[in-house]
């Protein structure tokens, strides 16, 4: 079970000097008692894991954003084919080391029918409801957003837009451009589509009233723009819970681009 | 984003490279914030008040100079 000083240390806070100092000043501060009551309190709030819902249409890189951005062990399955979640599940993600624990809750691709919709719509709201940070991922060479925004319409109460980042992945794939695969970044001709998406993103969430704030455009698969899709999330997320998502950093380290 | 042409990846590089540290430094910085709440929250129901938790945690989680 980590203490308050494992907890520092998680998040890249403070010298081992400066550790020690903390120990020593919380030693000397508190009766044993409280001094533990202290610790099993902070663990209590550590170790309930924090939930990530994701939504989104099927084959839009779900799991695989969780892959990139946690790093779970073992890591979510990925369908390539055939949309791999079924039936909404709500996982706990075990991650690497003392990382701890996620819940994930990953519900089906929507839109795959009018029928599974209607199943699966009111699940989407309530497991939204409950969700720490929720991330609505579209993929970003999808240029028919009708669906999504009849989906968001449906979904998206004003409570819950205020928990809700919207990302777009897949921006490798935008046309017309190549990825620059030495560098790990967009070409000149990709820049300017991720930028028209994300104009056009926030244009057709406004059509349906919706003045979406947290839009981020990232590549699952390449790496790309992790960092900045994990911070966008602990914006989004709920006070209280933003330090122990924060602790299941674990943005790895091929994530970030190259200097060749 | 700055203008890019073919010719300056590598400026473009540079500056993902220092957009990518400087989110990884604002990450830090919100779960700091969060984490100093939770203390200042359990610190009072065993007897450690905000004045305690600033001396004792200090510049880890508070800004001295504001």
């Amino acid at each position: 079970m980590p203490n308050i000083l494992d907890i520092l240390r998680r998040l890249g806070l403070g010298s081992d000097a400066e550790l020690a100092h903390i120990e020593q000043e919380l030693d000397a501060r508190l009766p044993k008692r409280e001094r533990v009551r202290f610790d099993r309190e902070l663990e209590r709030i550590y170790e309930t894991p924090p939930k990530i819902t994701l939504i989104g249409k099927t084959g839009v890189g779900k799991s695989k954003t969780i892959n990139a951005l946690f790093d779970p062990r073992p890591a979510l399955r990925v369908g390539h084919i055939r949309a791999t979640t079924k039936r909404p599940t709500q996982r706990v993600v075990h991650l690497g080391g003392k990382r701890g624990r996620l819940v994930v809750a990953e519900l089906p691709g929507l839109s795959e029918s009018i029928r599974a919709d209607r199943e699966y719509l009111p699940l989407a709201r309530h497991e939204l409801q409950t969700a720490d940070v929720a991330i609505w991922i579209l993929k970003a060479d999808d240029r028919a957003l009708g669906d999504e925004q009849r989906l968001m319409k449906s979904v998206l109460t004003p409570k819950l837009r205020k928990r809700l980042v919207v990302g777009i992945n897949q921006i490798d794939e935008l046309q017309p451009g190549r990825w620059m695969d030495e560098y790990n970044i967009p070409s000149v001709e990709q820049e300017e589509s991720i930028n028209q998406k994300v104009r056009d993103v926030k244009r057709k969430l406004r059509e349906i009233g919706i003045v979406p704030t947290r839009i981020v455009p990232y590549s699952a698969h390449r790496g790309y723009q992790l960092a900045y899709l994990f911070r966008v999330m602990l914006e989004a997320c709920a006070p209280g819970k933003v330090w122990v998502v924060g602790s299941r950093e674990a943005i790895a380290p091929y994530a970030s681009p190259r200097l060749s | 984003m700055g203008a890019l042409t073919p010719q300056d990846p590598e400026r473009r590089l540079r500056e993902i490279l220092a957009q990518d540290s400087e989110e990884r430094q604002r990450i830090k910085e919100l779960a700091r914030t969060d984490l100093r709440e939770a203390i200042e929250s359990v610190g009072k129901l065993v007897g450690l008040y905000v004045g305690d938790v600033e001396r004792v945690f200090g510049p880890i989680l508070f800004d001295l100079d504001d």
